[in-house]
């Protein structure tokens, strides 16, 4: 058999499949069951006329229309069934879409404060740029104003970077993030809340998104 | 003798799947087959309308099915193998009594008695 014929046995089958309430479990399940019947019956189709094409229209001639078997397999759902299938609907689409809001909501975040630090070592380094006496009042020590800038500078940096590589290369982006979020803790108070936020969620969903990504 | 549809057969499917199990455990193909080999080549339904009364059967408890070991070619799908449970067997025996009595009520007012 032809990989072209076997697609095409295939979507007979997803026709059949696609639109029936059941969980991913007993579709997977009667996907497979349905799949060797098909080919079951093309191998003895193709034992008799020796013809791939003559024996796939035989197949599906003989297996009847995927719509009126749809519908006959929605109806054979039981209640739990249709319940697994609200199961998996919630789990795969609902959580799904919150577990890829954290990741762009951490992601927003991380940039947020990036834009933030941006501005902090602008500020620092243009009064740094004053005369001493003309600098303004402000509530931190002259002396620690270099540090601030180098602090602020280097989370700058981290950050764009995890950033990048967050959206990048998400499997590396993923170790980064956790060093990045470690960082975080050590500079409250946005830092150490959102460090905490990253370790909590974004940490674990950016596992999930990658390890997702290799399973498709 | 013509041939006996779908239609004809809605409401009796379910009775005749569980007398082909009767013979022995067989995957959805092979019920067919035995389907169409009692039914004389008469038969004629269509073959994918076995798989829900396979489950409406399996949910109620009337047959169970297990996974054969090895898909034997067929790019790794493999079948299920059902059986009769003993209740599918009371279900069966009550199936028969009913369809006796069907055949002999409806038989004489046709005026052709089985």
């Amino acid at each position: 058999m032809n990989d072209a014929t076997f697609a095409q046995l295939q979507e007979v089958v997803e026709r059949c499949l696609q639109p029936v309430h059941v969980s991913a479990v007993r579709k997977a399940s009667r996907r497979e069951e349905l799949l060797a019947h098909v080919l079951g019956v093309f191998e003895v189709e193709y034992g008799k006329y020796g013809d791939e094409s003559r024996a796939l229209k035989e197949t599906l001639r003989r297996f009847g229309d995927p719509a009126a078997l749809s519908d006959e397999l929605q109806a054979s759902t039981t209640a739990a069934g249709y319940v697994g299938w609200l199961r998996d609907h919630f789990i795969f689409t609902v959580m799904g879409y919150r577990m890829l809001n954290h990741n762009r909501l951490y992601n927003i975040f991380v940039a947020t404060l990036a834009v933030y630090c941006l501005c902090s070592v602008s500020f620092v380094l243009f009064l740094l740029g004053m005369p001493h006496d003309a600098r303004p009042h402000i509530l931190v020590p002259q002396w620690s104003l270099p540090f601030l800038a180098v602090i602020n500078g280097f989370y700058l940096l981290a950050m764009t970077v995890t950033l990048t590589v967050r959206l990048t290369k998400p499997k590396i982006g993923n170790r980064i993030t956790t060093v990045m979020n470690w960082l975080f803790l050590i500079a409250p108070p946005f830092g150490t809340a959102l460090g905490a936020y990253g370790l909590w969620k974004a940490d674990q969903e950016q596992g999930a998104a990658v390890a997702s990504s290799r399973t498709a | 003798m013509s041939e006996i549809a779908g239609d004809k057969l809605r409401g009796h499917l379910e009775a005749m799947i569980l007398a082909a199990l009767e013979r022995g455990e067989a995957h959805g193909l092979e019920i067919l087959r035995i389907l169409e080999e009692s039914g004389c080549g008469l038969l004629k339904l269509k073959e994918g309308s076995l798989y829900p009364a396979l489950y409406r059967l399996e949910a109620s408890g009337q047959i169970k099915a297990v996974w054969e070991d090895k898909p034997h070619g067929r790019r790794g799908a493999r079948r299920r193998i059902y059986c009769l449970t003993p209740k599918g067997q009371r279900i069966l025996s009550q199936g028969r009594s009913e369809w006796q009595q069907f055949v002999r009520i409806v038989g004489g007012i046709l005026g052709a008695p089985a």
